[in-house]
């Protein structure tokens, strides 16, 4: 499936700068699986070690919260976008 | 409940709060009551639009209070404002919730964001919040009804403890806390006028200028939706990596 993964600026430095990666993945977490091959190091800002998602990271497939879906073993389709969305500070 | 008796405490008069108390004190909210216990300083005025030259060195509460007043004067509203020179912390955050019916909260650390949510949710109290870094950022409101409904605990599940950015490591850009401080007392208006507030995260991109909504739903294991959080105690909030 290709899929869009929408980089958050705090994690574009590990991705060359780019804000989209097109990547192949039946899955949210094979999409990530697929992303963190040729950008090693981002799947450790989204992941714990367990595999778990980040306690203050948000995933979204288009407009879902994969919390509602099926978590990281939401299903994906051609053309559905990924988004990362981190817990922001400041003000 | 309208706009004009509707008590709002605006917990950090900032890069946020400053332009969210400001587009409310111009279109009438009956009383603002800021917390703030930082002082104006000149890498401030960029984004802080509450306070010019004259103004740094002087404590933000104070003059926040006053440009706001005179602001709603001038915009022809009765709006009543209040200076509170403090924290909110947990020892401070009941008497400054006394009487207030929604919270806009626009810290700059993550701490004390966690706080006002735990707060709130515990108060059943609405509250608007959002953070933003570099370029970007996000906003989400809750308007915590019981027996629960969508806190930030439901997105943001705990505080950060190390792999994040606050505008004190990262800095800010003015427009966006622009934009995300409109959209703030955006959503404190529609709470106002009994629109459906939550639901919802923003998160917006400056330099993309991009604005994006998406669905967030309260979760079964909140802890608020477990009776986990009964207090707020302050180890809970203590070991974070805030900013301030």
């Amino acid at each position: 499936m290709a899929v869009t993964l929408r980089i958050p600026p705090a994690l574009r430095s590990l991705t060359g700068g780019a804000e989209e990666l097109a990547v192949d993945g039946g899955s949210v977490r094979a999409a990530l699986d697929a992303a963190e091959a040729a950008h090693p190091g981002l799947k450790a800002r989204v992941c714990n070690e367990d595999g778990s998602v980040l306690r203050f990271v948000n995933l979204f497939v288009n407009e879902d919260d994969i919390r509602t879906l099926e978590g990281l073993d939401t299903p994906l389709k051609d053309g559905d976008s990924v988004s990362i969305i981190p817990a922001i500070a400041g003000g | 409940m309208s706009l004009g008796s509707t008590r709002v405490l605006v917990v950090g008069a900032g890069g946020l709060g400053s332009p969210a108390s400001r587009a409310l004190a111009q279109a009438g909210v009956g009383h603002l009551r800021i917390v703030d216990d930082d002082i104006v300083e000149v890498s401030n005025l960029q984004r802080q639009v509450l306070y010019g030259d004259e103004d740094v060195g002087a404590d933000k509460a104070t003059t926040a209070a006053r440009v706001l007043w005179t602001l709603a004067r001038e915009a022809g509203h009765p709006t009543s404002t209040e200076a509170v020179r403090t924290r909110f912390l947990p020892d401070t955050a009941a008497e400054l919730l006394a009487g207030i019916d929604l919270v806009l909260e626009g810290a700059d650390n993550f701490a004390t964001k966690f706080l006002v949510a735990d707060a709130c949710a515990l108060a059943a109290i609405p509250c608007v919040q959002a953070g933003a870094v570099r370029w970007s950022g996000w906003a989400l409101a809750c308007a915590n009804r019981r027996p629960h409904g969508l806190c930030m605990r439901c997105v943001f599940e705990d505080i950060p403890r190390d792999r994040v950015e606050t505008c004190a490591t990262a800095g800010v850009v003015g427009p966006v806390v622009g934009v995300l401080g409109a959209l703030q007392a955006r959503l404190a208006v529609a709470w106002a006028r009994r629109e459906s507030i939550d639901g919802r995260l923003y998160s917006y991109h400056g330099l993309e200028g991009r604005l994006r909504r998406r669905r967030v739903r309260p979760r079964a294991d909140c802890p608020h939706a477990r009776g986990a959080i009964q207090d707020l105690r302050p180890e809970r909030y203590a070991a974070s990596c805030a900013a301030s």
